[in-house]
């Protein structure tokens, strides 16, 4: 792809989430929790870019991290061109705006994301209210439009989210986020708590969303086969870092770091906790506060040597955008 | 943009149309619905109901000559047979007697339950809104704002308030003219009834900012005024009105309490002066003591029972 074609550009991407204890007189930072570690990737217009990795290992917060929810530690991120991490920090009202608009994120977890004391359609007209984007008497029909596009009927505006089934309540979290028109959407996990059956139709109904409006994807997600139906490239993730990237194809066939041979091997179970599931890998995660030094998987990778322990391995190319970064890689 | 598109939205507006005929009444019919089944609540606002009959009644009763005037002593003068006197016994024309300067009781309970309300509501409406700005500020922002606020609130939880609002109400009386009394006490009440509601809702406001749905609110771009008034505040909703009726309750007694040791507003028909008088004659005539007494002990009990109905009740999540 031409260079004209990125969207999105990541440099080094930073976030440090600093432990604090609190001490008789003040407070003391007793450790850091490496969330996000030098992550870089570029993201092409119209495409969508998978982002895989275990609980924990800093998707979410990468996703967070760009949308300005929380402060970078370090780091670059031009969206078409524009230092995204400079307006969050320091930009015009006017600016950040513009932005809340065009880059949106989808929640993880639509029983917690929707307001339990707004009616559907507050929660949906909200956004282009905020933005000024509708006359008053047109915002009506824009709201049943939303809702149209979303397979949702316009008598479901009235109603509160826990009338909703996971599903539907998921189809209400994209239509807050198509409310503004945006230009770029992190899904983060948009099917991971729902019903296996209804997965599908909310893949689907996003895939058409993004032909129909042609919008860009980053789509985070645990379940691989999701993964592999939808994304065009995916990037793996291993305690806050990238372990391996490329596309969709070379990443289930070719992968080369060891983590990833893991991801592939491994089987979702569903996890009662947080009504989802997850990949469970064998050993422990080692923690993301102070995480282990040379490659971070050498503490549970079954090819690991000495080397592994003690140099952080670089980037290698495969073929082309194809990359991972190991010593002593799978093939 | 073909023809059906045009059908569907036709469609879609006589749904519409039809959803907002039946709008308007149903979500308060869902309140009720939801608050009707709670039966100690339920009987709460029965009692309530009665009080506030009472209090509303009250002018239009004593206008019409049903009730006479609360604060007349010509009954001083009538004749024994038409139950005149002082401290008159229960007769046909004063149902519950005369008072030590020969007011009629049942005139001044009516007119009492009016001023028990307006102290009660309004002392606390009052302090209710000092206490979101502290606490809602505080609880949001935390840091300094938080650090500096909850400072100003533990100073008032330690202060001797009761002293001090005597003192406020025995000052502030200097300067005002005579017949606003009530607004002193209730301005008082007011001012120092908040810090306990503002501790409650930081703690709310503190728990609320970091969930999904407020987040999700501030990745829309909504502003922090937005975002505390339309997506905490609501969902903070239910101890607050718990609070709030808990204050309300607590208000009552309290100026009870002042009217008591005199620092009311004597020209206003109060149930604490009724008990303060009736306490000078309570060897002669206990039962005087009794009916101001037992409206309170209603009073304040209907605002507790359905303070948790209530909250409940506006709680979309638990209608059916
Ligand atoms: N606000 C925070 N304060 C401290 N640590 C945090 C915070 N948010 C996230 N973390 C930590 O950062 C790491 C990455 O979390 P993140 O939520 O991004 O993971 P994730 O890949 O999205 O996981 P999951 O699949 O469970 O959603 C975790 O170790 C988490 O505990
Ligand atoms: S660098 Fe070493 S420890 Fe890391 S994945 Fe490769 S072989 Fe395993
Ligand atoms: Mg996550």
């Amino acid at each position: 792809m031409s260079k004209q074609d990125v969207i999105l550009s990541v440099t080094d991407l930073q976030k440090y989430f600093t432990v604090v204890s609190r001490q008789i007189i003040g407070s003391k930072v007793t450790g850091k929790v490496h969330a996000v570690d030098h992550v870089d990737f570029d993201v092409y217009r119209g495409e969508t870019l998978g982002l895989v990795g275990e609980s924990g290992c800093g998707k979410t917060t990468t996703a967070r991290t760009i949308l300005g929810l929380t402060p970078a530690s370090g780091g670059e991120v031009l969206y078409n061109g524009e230092d995204l991490l400079q307006i969050w920090e320091k930009g015009s009202k006017e600016e950040k705006m513009k932005y809340r608009r065009k880059l949106k994120l989808v929640f993880q977890n639509p029983w917690t994301s929707l307001n339990p004391r707004m009616p559907v359609k507050d929660i949906v007209s909200e956004g282009f209210n905020i933005h000024g984007l509708v006359e008053k008497e047109d915002a009506r029909d824009r709201l049943y439009d939303i809702l149209h596009e979303v397979g949702l009927e316009p008598y479901h505006a009235e109603r509160f989210p826990h009338q909703f089934s996971g599903g539907q309540r998921q189809r209400i979290v994209i239509a807050r986020a198509l409310s503004v028109d945006p230009e770029f959407i992190f899904a983060d996990e948009p099917v991971a708590s729902l019903d296996v059956s209804i997965r599908a139709q909310i893949l689907n109904l996003m895939t058409d969303l993004q032909a129909k409006k042609n919008l860009t994807y980053v789509y985070i997600s645990h379940d691989l086969s999701s993964v592999r139906q939808i994304c065009a490239r995916v990037i793996v993730m291993y305690l806050g870092q990238m372990v391996e990237y490329g596309p969709v194809k070379a990443i289930f066939e070719e992968f080369q770091h060891h983590y990833t041979e893991a991801l592939m091997k491994a089987i979702p179970v569903p996890d009662p906790d947080r009504s989802r599931e997850r990949i469970v890998l064998w050993g422990e995660v080692p923690s993301t506060i102070n995480p282990p030094g040379g490659c971070r998987f050498h503490t549970r990778c079954p090819a690991a040597q000495e080397k592994c322990s003690k140099e952080q391995p670089p980037f290698t190319k495969a073929k082309k955008g194809h990359y991972f970064a190991c010593w002593y890689p799978v093939a | 943009m073909g023809e059906t598109d045009r059908v569907s939205d036709l469609e879609r507006r006589e749904l519409l149309e039809e959803e907002v005929e039946t709008r308007g009444a149903s979500q308060w019919q869902l309140v009720w619905r939801r608050f009707k089944k709670n039966r100690t609540a339920l009987f709460g606002a029965g009692i309530l109901l009665v009080i506030v009959f009472m209090g509303v009644s009250a002018p239009f009763l004593t206008f019409m000559g049903v009730l006479p005037d609360p604060n007349s002593t010509i009954f001083l003068i009538d004749p024994p047979e038409l139950g005149g006197g002082s401290r008159a016994l229960p007769s046909i024309f004063h149902p519950l007697g005369t008072d030590k300067l020969g007011r009629d009781v049942l005139s001044r309970i009516f007119w009492g339950a009016q001023t028990a309300l307006i102290v009660g509501i309004v002392a606390m409406l009052l302090s209710t809104i000092i206490a979101l700005a502290v606490g809602g500020l505080a609880g949001y922002f935390g840091g300094r704002v938080d650090a500096g606020l909850m400072m100003v609130t533990d100073v008032f939880l330690v202060m001797p308030v009761f002293l001090i609002m005597l003192l406020m109400i025995k000052i502030l009386s200097i300067f005002v003219v005579a017949g606003f009394g009530l607004w002193i006490v209730i301005t008082v009440l007011g001012i120092f009834g908040w810090p306990q509601m503002a501790r409650m809702i930081r703690a709310e406001f503190f728990k609320l900012k970091n969930l999904d749905y407020v987040e999700a609110a501030r990745e829309l771009g909504a502003s922090n005024r937005r975002i505390m008034l339309r997506h905490i505040l609501p969902n903070a909703l239910g101890p607050i009105i718990v609070v709030f009726t808990l204050g309300i309750a607590y208000n009552i007694l309290a100026e009870a309490g002042l009217s008591f040791l005199g620092f009311g507003d004597a020209s206003i028909p109060s149930w604490g002066w009724m008990i303060n008088m009736a306490l000078e004659i309570v060897s002669v005539q206990p039962w005087l003591v009794l009916y101001p007494a037992f409206m309170i002990f209603f009073t304040v009990l209907a605002f507790n029972l359905m303070g948790d109905g209530l909250a409940d009740a506006l709680d979309p999540r638990l209608w059916r």
